[in-house]
């Protein structure tokens, strides 16, 4: 309400201007906000805990937690170097890389696990080699992180650049001159001045990650205990019927995006 | 010692200098964009030179001819940044201890030296505050005491009052004198305003476009300007005098070494030793006691007068002894309508408003 305030002043607010600024603004709120009430308000608290305590769910639940984490894992180990590349550096092609790094935000998510497929898959591009050497990625938990990884990493590449870019060159120069080396500076000067865009790019990234379906049916599947993230398991219950456990998997979900976005604004102001 | 003769291709200009500073402070000024700060970092090893080579005391540290290149956290080289460039996020006294904490100090020893170098700078009730909570004039005393910890053998500033406001900056210039004339190394102090270099006015280098302009004391610099240039960005008056008291116009009443009394706003400055500046162009010449505005005005004979390509600077002896002298600088046409030849007496009138005072 603050900022509704500040942006549009008082005169636009008297009169008719508030009708046309207020009516479509509950409009669009209670449009947002009335589904999430209708999945919360759907099943008993009772009976979300039983459909909840199934082994199916369970496993659902277990999976997204080991995969998400890995994802994540791995979008800090490779995302962080990738982020500082493309902030500090300045090089031949920057903006196509920086272009490419942003692409699977707008690629949709099934395309994404198509390209996987036509690149990892057992006829992709990459099956061959892959085969020989053993390895089946797709249809495994392999494929469900790679899926994850695909479509959430640049959620925290970018906010991560603009973390480092946001650092002034100066202090890295300063400790420079007071002793430290490249890996000393990073350290104990970039990474805590930009820790706030490295935490809302991360919970960013992993919220992704949980809520990743596309890409992963289409690479992974939705085998049980094996590719069936949380996502996957709310669209094969509604699919069968059970739409008690599809809404108890989706409580949580809605939960924790709730928590997410919540902590995303709180590090952001 | 410090030699340094570096050359490196800037965007506009070439950098090409040949200097060796002793122990002591050598001001370098000069507009910007002439290569000031680079020749700054290429001395801290934060640039690397194209051509030439930097010394310490005998030691190579960069040799663009071989690219030898010695990283800047092992010159032995301290360098105070424009905006000091603390750490943010670090309390003043582990910005302090940052570059001991990089060489491995003991915690014990850290602790101990910190301490001392915040209490030799006045600063050590601040030492648990965060850079951002305290003012400009403690945030450079800060950079300092992070700069001078390490023990360096040389000392380098770029732009250390540009960052404050102009009433902190005439206060800070004060205090900036006296922790720098307490050190016993190659001390180089980059500024784009004068009034700066007048504090340490014993080694002026001048350096425009890249290249070193004119290089002597600021006595040298003002009488024998090597161009039109460097004598419209030397023609600074500076006075030593002391501020005696305060009357009742908000004004101070200044006696200058000579005798001489002078009248200027000095907000904030205690009775003292103070230091005055005053630009020659604020200056007007008359062969009478002049009636109008101006609050000072002053009984001299002319020294010299230095023609400056439609203006002419005339050099002024304020007291018989010849020790205080004052620069105008007037119109080509009110000079010659003055008459203006060597010994004739003539009032020499400014503004109060037109002083620079600071402490000394």
């Amino acid at each position: 309400m603050r900022s509704f305030r500040s942006t549009a002043g008082p005169g636009i607010l008297a009169g008719a201007g508030r009708v046309l600024i207020v009516l479509p603004a509950s409009a669009l709120l209670l449009f947002i906000g009335f589904p999430l009430v209708a999945l919360l308000l759907h099943t008993p608290p009772g009976t979300l805990w039983s459909s909840l305590n199934t082994q199916s769910s369970l496993d659902a639940l277990s999976l997204s937690l080991q995969t998400t984490s890995l994802t994540l894992a791995l979008t800090l180990l490779l995302g962080t170097p990738t982020a500082y590349l493309l902030a500090r550096r300045r090089f031949w092609g920057k903006r196509f890389l920086d272009s490419i790094v942003d692409l699977p935000i707008v690629v949709p998510p099934a395309v994404a696990g198509v390209a996987l497929l036509l690149a990892f898959g057992r006829e992709g591009l990459l099956g061959p080699t892959l085969n020989t050497l053993g390895i089946h990625l797709s249809f495994s938990t392999a494929a469900v992180v790679m899926a994850q990884l695909f479509v959430a990493c640049p959620f925290y590449v970018r906010s991560a650049r603009a973390g480092f870019i946001g650092v002034d060159r100066s202090l890295e120069d300063a400790s420079a001159t007071l002793g430290y080396g490249a890996w000393g500076t990073f350290r104990r000067i970039t990474v805590p001045l930009a820790l706030p865009s490295l935490i809302s790019g991360a919970v960013l990234t992993w919220a992704r990650a949980l809520g990743e379906f596309g890409a992963t049916i289409m690479f992974a599947g939705n085998l049980m205990g094996v590719t069936q993230t949380m996502p996957l398991a709310v669209y094969l219950n509604l699919e069968s019927g059970d739409l008690d456990g599809a809404v108890a998997l989706a409580v949580v979900l809605v939960l924790v995006s709730l928590v997410v976005s919540l902590v995303v604004r709180l590090i952001s102001e | 010692m410090l030699a340094v003769s570096p050359r490196k291709q800037l965007r506009d200009i070439t950098l090409a200098v040949d200097l060796t500073f002793e122990p002591g402070v050598t001001t370098l000024v000069g507009p910007s964009g002439a290569g000031k700060s680079t020749l700054l970092r290429i001395v801290a090893g934060l640039t690397r030179p194209d051509e030439g080579t930097v010394r310490l005391g005998g030691v190579l540290l960069d040799d663009g001819a071989t690219g030898f290149h010695l990283p800047p956290g092992r010159r032995d080289i301290s360098l105070v940044f424009q905006e000091y460039s603390l750490f943010p996020h670090l309390r003043v006294e582990d910005n302090v201890a940052y570059g001991l904490r990089a060489r491995r100090v003991p915690r014990r020893e850290r602790r101990r030296r910190v301490a001392a170098m915040l209490e030799r700078l006045g600063i050590l009730s601040l030492a648990r505050e965060r850079p951002g909570q305290i003012s400009g004039g403690q945030r450079q005393r800060v950079a300092l005491a992070r700069a001078l910890i390490l023990e360096p053998r040389a000392l380098l500033l770029d732009e250390p009052l540009a960052a404050l406001d102009v009433r902190t900056r005439e206060q800070v210039r004060g205090e900036l004198r006296s922790i720098l004339a307490e050190t016993r190394i190659p001390t180089l102090l980059v500024t784009h305003d004068y009034a700066d270099a007048l504090v340490f006015r014993k080694r002026i280098v001048m350096l425009v476009d890249g290249q070193v302009a004119q290089d002597g004391a600021h006595e040298d610099l003002l009488a024998h300007p090597s161009s039109r240039f460097v004598a419209e960005f030397t023609g600074v008056n500076f006075f030593e005098g002391q501020l005696e008291e305060w009357d009742s116009h908000l004004l101070a009443r200044i006696r200058l070494a000579g005798g001489v009394e002078i009248f200027a706003p000095a907000e904030g400055v205690e009775p003292g030793p103070v230091n005055v500046a005053l630009h020659p162009w604020e200056v007007t010449l008359s062969p009478e006691p002049p009636a109008g505005s101006a609050r000072n005005s002053l009984a001299c004979r002319v020294r010299e007068i230095l023609p400056l390509g439609g203006r002419a600077r005339v050099l002024l002896a304020l007291d018989d002894s010849g020790l205080q002298t004052l620069v105008a600088e007037i119109t080509t046409e009110a000079q010659v309508a003055l008459g203006g030849r060597e010994g004739q007496v003539l009032y020499a009138a400014f503004k109060a408003t037109a002083l620079r005072v600071s402490a000394r």
